[in-house]
């Protein structure tokens, strides 16, 4: 199979109005997707449709096993990082011992060169900080499919240059990646396709009886 | 299975850290069944006549309000996201996180009962049955109580709201066990009401989790 | 098995024509009238001679009249929450929004029947009891039965997303049809140990034909009166709900796309 992603005229209703109108996408092997268009324009709810959170209105979504890291980061502000990372571990079914998952924890956050937030309470994180230890999430299950809304706001250069190269490599290493964001450009990342998201407008209310 | 262990170890190790948690039902509990000698009375034939139906309904009251925030963090914090693309085990997270609800704030209340009993002047002889009922009934109201929290996660008044939905579906629970104590407090014996709330918990135990799992899943389709 | 999966065809095909708003909006227009006539053809007989015809209970005199009223709209308000649990079922597996928006238009007119009962009945008690309220297992099972639909109507009304109101609203109501009976049951078991020999509202006594049959008729009416108002209500709904859609403009504004 050399389809990591499948999605067939997915459409989703709000408030009885689409959100974005349709969209279809096929992301094969190797492939990177970059989801553009203004606010509101519903980046955020086809994402969270590509990764199952939302269910389509209409449409259909099939995808390999992912990751997904959304606006919420997915921490809990009373843990420390470390006991956050070993309760996704856990949850995901991994029955290392104590001293195994710290290991891997580490080597986790060490991709994103964030091993001294370890043992920081979520909650005293500032928003970039944050943002590094949920993404460490990627590197502590190897998932093919990666889902990342807005990975790069929040972040600093350095961080940023990290983690494009950390989605390089794991394309190149025959996964796949969908990135909502508005701060890159397709020159960053290799093989990448842009899918834009136009504003659907509402409709006038009420149209004049002729 | 192991994701619910997963999940009842964490809430609990969590709820350690913060006392304020499982002590507040405790203490809403105290209070409430102290203002009804206060209210009505201290005689002691009047306070025994309605002590099953004071420590139920007041255990009933900080169930409901102890619940209101069981899920409210997790959806604001996206965990509540990340528990749904679990496959399949939302039911499994949502009955094990209850549970270690129900061991943080409906197992003290158990063990507070004696006090509860001996401040209504419940006769001794309905102490066991007191205690039975409480042991087959709280954790039907956890679950039910859960169910609301679940289903009004996307709402804007949280727990009032709860308590409204909620009372209605307990009240079952409350007859059954009320009338089992105050059978036992005039000698009779209860054990057909504690059998009846020993079913319903049982029917609760099979079916709730999968309401809440719903529940969840709607409040998550924004 | 052939006509087993034509059948099977045939339901379905009709499911997804009456799951369409525009189909719904219109097929219901054409029967609303006739659920209008239906209702005054049973009301207006079945009242005239329950009020005037029928004789007076040699215990209760005129009072025991209110049954006409009472009974019907306490039928129906129990008979509403299961309708209302069975669309918001169908509205769930199916994922059909008709049927989420029935459920939900269900439950205002089924806590009106409710309230209708409630008033009723203690109109009835204060002659029969001497009291306006008594604790009594149908009326206790009643009062829990507002308590119910107001529920319902109040998740529904606190959830912002209307089709996420729907359905949390719509669970809800599934959870109470399943514990209605477990609550009836313990009402009703809680009051024959308090009471006793309360004097039921209704007694053992079999009801005497000239009596019975005005019964009935209102009860037919008082069906097609839920269902007249229950596929108004609807309409109305599904009309604001798609008010910037094609249908809506064409069927109300007369404008063609």
């Amino acid at each position: 199979m050399d389809q990591l992603l499948t999605a067939d005229k997915v459409s989703y209703e709000r408030f009885y109005r689409s959100v974005f109108g349709t969209a279809s996408i096929h992301l094969k092997i190797g492939g990177c997707l970059l989801l553009t268009g203004a606010n509101g324009a519903g980046k955020t709810t086809l994402i969270k449709l590509l990764a199952g959170v939302l269910r389509p209105t209409t449409g259909t979504v099939s995808c390999c096993d992912q990751h997904f890291v959304g606006h919420q980061l997915g921490l809990h502000q009373e843990l420390t990082v470390q006991e956050n990372l070993h309760w996704y571990l856990r949850l995901w079914g991994s029955d290392l011992g104590h001293r195994e998952a710290s290991q891997k924890i580490e080597a986790a956050l060490a991709r994103l060169e964030s091993i001294a937030l370890r043992s920081q309470r979520a909650g005293s994180l500032s928003a970039g900080q944050a943002k590094r230890a949920a993404l460490a999430r990627l590197f502590l299950v190897p998932r093919c499919l990666w889902l990342l809304d807005e990975p790069f706001v929040n972040l600093d250069q350095v961080s940023i240059d990290l983690l494009l190269h950390e989605i390089r490599e794991h394309c190149a290493a025959g996964g796949g990646a969908v990135i909502a964001s508005h701060a890159l450009g397709l020159a960053d990342l290799p093989r990448s396709q842009r899918l834009k998201l136009p504003i659907i407008r509402p409709k006038l209310q009420h149209q004049s009886v002729a | 299975m192991n994701k619910l262990l997963v999940i009842i170890g964490h809430d609990l190790r969590l709820a350690f850290r913060r006392r304020s948690e499982w002590f507040q039902p405790l203490w809403f509990l105290l209070l409430v069944v102290a203002l009804f000698p206060l209210g009505i009375g201290p005689q002691p034939a009047l306070l025994s006549q309605i002590a099953a139906g004071v420590i139920w309904i007041a255990a009933l009251l900080s169930n409901m309000l102890s619940l209101e925030s069981l899920f409210r963090e997790d959806a604001q914090n996206g965990r509540l996201e990340q528990w749904l693309l679990l496959d399949a085990s939302l039911p499994a997270l949502a009955a094990g996180r209850t549970f270690a609800h129900w061991l943080v704030t409906g197992l003290p209340v158990i063990l507070i009962s004696p006090l509860l009993a001996a401040w209504m002047q419940l006769p001794q002889a309905a102490m066991d049955t007191l205690i039975l009922s409480l042991l087959l009934g709280t954790p039907t109201l956890s679950l039910l109580g859960s169910l609301g929290a679940a289903l009004t996660l996307g709402s804007r008044q949280g727990g009032m709201l709860l308590a409204l939905l909620i009372a209605p579906l307990s009240v079952p629970v409350l007859v059954f066990a009320t009338n089992a104590v105050s059978d036992a407090a005039s000698g009779f014996i209860a054990d057909t009401q504690l059998l009846l709330l020993g079913v319903i918990l049982l029917f609760a135990i099979t079916l709730i989790p999968f309401a809440i799992a719903a529940a969840l899943r709607i409040h998550l389709q924004e | 098995m052939t006509s087993n999966t034509s059948l099977w065809k045939h339901t379905k095909t009709w499911f997804h024509r009456w799951g369409s708003p525009a189909w719904f909006y219109r097929t219901s227009g054409l029967i609303i009238p006739w659920l209008w006539a239906g209702f005054f053809l049973l009301a207006v007989p079945g009242l005239f001679w329950g009020l005037f015809i029928a004789p007076a209970d040699y215990l209760q005199g005129d009072s025991y009249r209110i049954i006409f009223i009472h009974v019907p709209s306490a039928w129906q308000s129990m008979l509403i929450f299961a309708v209302m649990a069975g669309f918001a079922l169908i509205g769930m597996v199916w994922r059909i929004r008709v049927a989420e928006t029935l459920a939900m238009c269900c439950a205002p007119i089924g806590a009106a029947f409710t309230v209708v009962t409630l008033i009723s009945g203690s109109l009835w008690g204060k002659p029969t009891w001497g009291t306006f309220w008594q604790w009594d297992g149908r009326m206790t099972s009643e009062l829990v039965l507002l308590f119910l639909y107001l529920g319902v109507i109040g998740l529904q009304q606190a959830i912002e997303e209307p089709r996420r109101a729907a359905r949390a609203a719509g669970l809800l109501a599934l959870v109470g049809v399943v514990n209605l009976p477990i609550i009836h049951y313990s009402v009703e078991w809680w009051t024959t140990l308090h009471q006793g020999t309360t004097v039921s509202l209704l007694g053992e006594s079999s009801i005497a034909p000239s009596m019975l049959w005005p019964l009935l008729l209102m009860v037919g009416a008082a069906k097609f009166f839920f269902a007249a108002n229950l596929l108004s209500r609807t309409r109305n709904t599904l009309l604001v709900q798609d008010r910037e859609k094609n249908w809506v403009r064409e069927t109300v504004w007369g404008v063609k796309q």
